[in-house]
């Protein structure tokens, strides 16, 4: 100890903390990113404008949102996990009454150098507040019908939240995970079984009653593209086309004709990866897919060697939901899910995005750091107070 | 054992390792999902699949009032490749070659050496043409049925039908503006259009344009009653199959899209208008003799005559002084307003794109409205003039034209009394009885109506030599169901005419044709024939007793 002084304790310190992270998710996530930074470069017809600069800067700042996470201990996570919800909620309240109205639906909040989408920041919000409700909880009170319906409660606020924005994607997401966390963290089988079996009625019901006209129209595109060869299914066939032309090796950097010749709608957002696929082929497919998938390893690796079930669920949830981006943006661009407005994580030019996928990463790193820590419920008597006891 | 079993299997990490594989099963399989999309996307055909040529949708048949054909699909072959997979491109185009046209071939090979994903060879192959492809065998070119939009008729009713590109979108005519209602249609699209008085309509309007050489024409036959279009005709025409061979000026819808000033032929609705009013009666007299200035513009006859002349006479002699003695009766708002009721200030109600809008006059000044009243400084489409003069003889109800067959009830406008229309029947029938019109006369049709000859404009002016010969007529009058229409474009002067290229001249012998020819297909019955005096006026054979009307417009400083 004496070896360090000042400044260069803290070095030190630094240097413990930085030996301490999973440093393959740091390097994953670089990877990513940089990939998303060159098809941004390609997009704008090589150049570093309008895209590629600003989302450099974005992950800059994001990584360092990330390390700034993880210096936190996992016990304060744990402690305001319900604040971090409750502003995340009131956020997406805001955004109801005063969002800045873009695209047709309400999203964004206009903070002046970045547009907001608490919709986006609110997966990690709901994630943190479901990882501590079910930490520690004894299996008796997980088959306690008014103990399950608290935990509906949260979900079911952000999730109406969404929906009516109308973001369905997110929505849809925000439900996905919750149910992956309600499922890890053992509430009984039968409840998943029914909802599976009524999920036929819910789906009736919702169609009749629930879905704006454009949402039916890309359900309905999407079970039959060739129906609207121009309009909806335009997207998807000129994405696909796009990984048709790619092939194996791909067109080359910069040198993809649907992305040249302008067809593939969206590319630099949402379609990204089908300019991706065409410039670099299934070649470069299978890197970014191992990339993610060494990332969602890497996830439920240090899930399972966590020895606290709020660093678990966390683990479990966040990557549950990095997987479900990858997924559902690349089942959208190859026509096997309906065009639902989600982006790929970290390459889609987007700043709430990256900004949730960077400090979502940063939980995972945090509870790798923290891992062995035992959190006893007894520690806690937070939820009691923050439901009341009644 | 088997209690602590128990107890460490519903602890939280037994639960969420037991629980993670189903998860990991799931996410694995849809990562395999992915991935096999993937591979089959960039591998497989799937990603080029659209390159094959989508199917076109049915298009409905055009047919006229009778169930007679006028546009149809035919299905026929049509070859395309994909430059990128074909083995040896050079090879291929040099083959191809032997059965396309050297100047086709060019471009075939320039196609087909391109790094595109698909290029049509060849569109709409005859039947011979795809056999002789198909016996070269050739890797890589394929074939595609598809549905060509086939004219029989080829040059009748071009103008009215109009013609799609390649891949049959209406392009102008009905297949444009009734585009939407063609596609997917099961039935059959009907026409007010008969085909037989199409094309007996258009042989008289192109001999008369042959005798007189000149340089264009239209004719317009419409229904009085229901305002079926049954005939619409534009000189020079094109053939429909052959669309790309065709100019400008063929493809010129002449009766929809020109406006022109109409000239003498608008006088009647001038009359009309101070009768209606009550402004001038049937036996009130107007001096004729002395040409009337206004502002710097003087107006004067073609042939000038003395003393007074009734309204009829007016327009027996095409008188344009007169018809200006007439207007001053009438109020400007007044004449404006029976105008606009009948549709001359406004675009014809016909939903085509290539509509032509009237162009009124700068002002309504003195000097405009006096012109206009004759027929100058006002441009109207044959279309709004044909419709126009309809309510004149339909008891003044004005049914829009329109070139769907009319089922059903006709809702008309009243624009003028039926009094009013009575009296204009009586004159428009002296005018061919005894006036400018004797050449449209058929004996026993009571033809009816209004010569028109308006000099053109050329450059800044009108021009004297180069005229637009028009007449307007509507038969039988004592109860009027045809109207017809006949405009001759520049027409020179023949020996036979007694040097004179006039709307009674030229433009009024081919109405009398249709009306003649016509009137057995329409079933419209000739009546007795009563020798009288004015029957002897209008003998063909006599010299002109009446000339004719062309404006005399000059202003004064000339």
């Amino acid at each position: 100890m004496s070896k360090y002084h000042g400044f260069s304790m803290y070095i030190a310190m630094v240097r413990a903390h930085i030996r301490r992270l999973p440093t393959g998710i740091l390097v994953c996530s670089c990877l990513l990113a940089l990939m998303g930074v060159i098809t941004l470069y390609s997009v704008a017809g090589m150049s570093f404008d309008p895209w590629a600069k600003k989302q450099i800067l974005r992950f800059a700042f994001s990584f360092a949102l990330l390390l700034a996470v993880t210096l936190v201990p996992l016990q304060t996570w744990l402690k305001y996990a319900y604040w971090v919800y409750g502003g995340m909620v009131l956020l997406l309240v805001v955004v109801f009454f005063i969002g800045h109205v873009g695209m047709g639906a309400q999203r964004w909040i206009n903070l002046g150098f970045m547009q907001l989408q608490p919709s986006e920041t609110m997966k990690i919000g709901l994630i943190l507040a479901l990882a501590r409700y079910f930490h520690g909880v004894i299996p008796e009170e997980r088959k306690r019908f008014s103990f399950l319906m608290i935990a509906l409660l949260l979900v079911a606020i952000p999730f109406l939240l969404v929906a009516e924005q109308p973001d369905l994607g997110t929505a849809g997401i925000i439900f996905l995970s919750s149910v992956v966390i309600f499922f890890l963290s053992g509430v009984p089988m039968w409840i998943f079984i029914t909802a599976v079996l009524l999920a036929p009625l819910i789906g009736m019901v919702g169609w009749r009653y629930a879905l704006h006209g454009y949402q039916k129209q890309r359900v309905l595109t999407f079970l039959d593209p060739s129906r609207d060869p121009l309009g909806a299914g335009y997207h998807i066939t000129q994405s696909k086309i796009a990984f048709g032309a790619g092939g194996l090796f791909g067109q080359g950097w910069g040198q993809g004709s649907q992305n040249r010749l302008d067809f593939i709608p969206e590319r630099h957002t949402d379609f990204i990866f089908s300019v991706f696929a065409e410039e670099f082929g299934l070649m470069g497919t299978a890197f970014v897919l191992t990339l993610c998938l060494i990332l969602v390893g890497y996830g439920y690796s240090i899930a399972l060697s966590c020895r606290n079930q709020f660093g678990r669920l966390l683990c479990l949830g966040i990557t549950s939901l990095f997987f479900m981006h990858v997924f559902i943006n690349l089942g959208m661009i190859t026509g096997i899910v309906p065009v639902v407005g989600v982006p790929f994580p970290l390459m889609s030019y987007g700043g709430t995005s990256m900004l949730t996928t960077m400090i979502g990463f940063g939980l995972i790193c945090n509870v790798a750091i923290y891992r062995r820590d035992e959190i006893r419920r007894a520690t806690l008597g937070a939820r009691k107070s923050f439901f009341g006891t009644g | 054992m088997a209690k602590t079993k128990t107890i460490h299997s519903s602890s939280p990490l037994a639960i969420v390792r037991r629980r993670l594989m189903i998860v990991l099963g799931g996410v694995v399989l849809i990562m395999l999902v992915i991935a096999g999309r993937l591979v089959h996307l960039s591998l497989g055909d799937m990603g080029s699949d659209p390159f094959i040529p989508e199917p076109v949708p049915k298009r409905a048949d055009i047919v006229d009032r009778e169930g007679r054909l006028l546009a149809t699909d035919l299905m026929t072959y049509s070859v395309y490749a994909n430059p990128s997979r074909l083995k040896n491109p050079k090879e291929t185009a040099k083959a191809l070659c032997r059965v396309f046209t050297a100047q086709e071939c060019a471009t075939i090979k320039t196609s087909l050496t391109s790094k595109k994903h698909f290029v049509w060879i060849a569109r709409h192959l005859t039947p011979k043409q795809f056999y002789a492809i198909n016996y070269l065998g050739l890797p890589g070119v394929e074939s595609f049925y598809e549905p060509r939009r086939i004219y029989p008729k080829a040059r009748l009713a071009a103008h009215l039908i109009g013609y799609t590109d390649t891949d049959r979108s209406g392009l102008s005519g009905i297949e444009r503006a009734y585009d939407p209602n063609l596609v997917n249609r099961s039935s059959p699209f009907v026409l007010s259009l008969d085909s037989r008085i199409q094309d007996l309509s258009m042989r008289a309007l192109k001999e008369a344009i042959d005798k007189h050489k000149a340089v264009a024409g239209m004719v317009v036959v419409a229904s009085v009653k229901t305002g079926d279009v049954l005939a619409l005709g534009s000189y020079p025409d094109f053939d429909l199959n052959a669309v790309q061979q065709a100019s400008e000026d063929q493809r010129l819808n002449r009766p929809v899209t020109g406006v022109y000033e109409m000239g003498s032929t608008m006088k009647s609705f001038s009359i009309a208008t101070a009768l209606d009013l009550g402004a001038i009666t049937m036996i009130d007299t107007f001096p004729v003799g002395e040409p009337i200035k206004i502002g710097r513009f003087t107006i004067r006859d073609f042939k000038p005559k003395q003393g007074q002349m009734t309204a009829t006479e007016v327009m027996i002699h095409s008188s344009n002084i007169g018809t200006a003695h007439i207007i001053s009766h009438v109020s400007g708002p007044d004449q404006r307003r029976f105008l606009q009721n009948f549709g001359l200030l406004d675009t014809a109600m016909v939903p085509f794109d290539e509509i032509g809008k009237p162009m009124l006059p700068q002002n309504w000044s003195e000097v405009y409205r006096t012109t206009v009243a004759f027929g100058h400084g006002l441009s109207v489409s044959a279309m709004q003039l044909v419709q126009a003069f309809g309510a004149l003889v339909n008891n003044g109800v004005m049914v829009p034209l329109h070139f769907e067959k009319t089922v059903g009830p006709v809702m008309g406008t009243p624009v003028i009394k039926p009094e009013t229309s009575a009296m204009m029947r009586t004159i428009l029938r002296a005018v061919v009885a005894s006036g400018t019109g004797g050449k449209s006369d058929v004996p026993g049709y009571e033809v009816g109506g209004k010569t028109g000859t308006a000099e053109k404009i050329t450059g800044r002016g009108y021009s004297r030599n180069k005229r637009m010969a028009s007449f307007i007529g509507a038969y039988p009058m004592s109860d009027p169901q045809i109207v017809v229409y006949a405009m001759v474009d520049e027409p020179v002067p023949t020996k036979d005419t007694y040097g004179y290229a006039t709307g009674g001249w030229v433009a009024a012998p081919v109405v009398a044709k249709i009306v003649e020819q016509a009137s057995p297909l329409l079933g419209i019955m000739p009546k007795p024939v009563i020798e009288s005096p004015d029957a002897l006026v209008s003998d063909t054979t006599s010299p002109p007793i009446a000339d004719d009307d062309a404006v005399s417009l000059s202003p004064d400083d000339q």
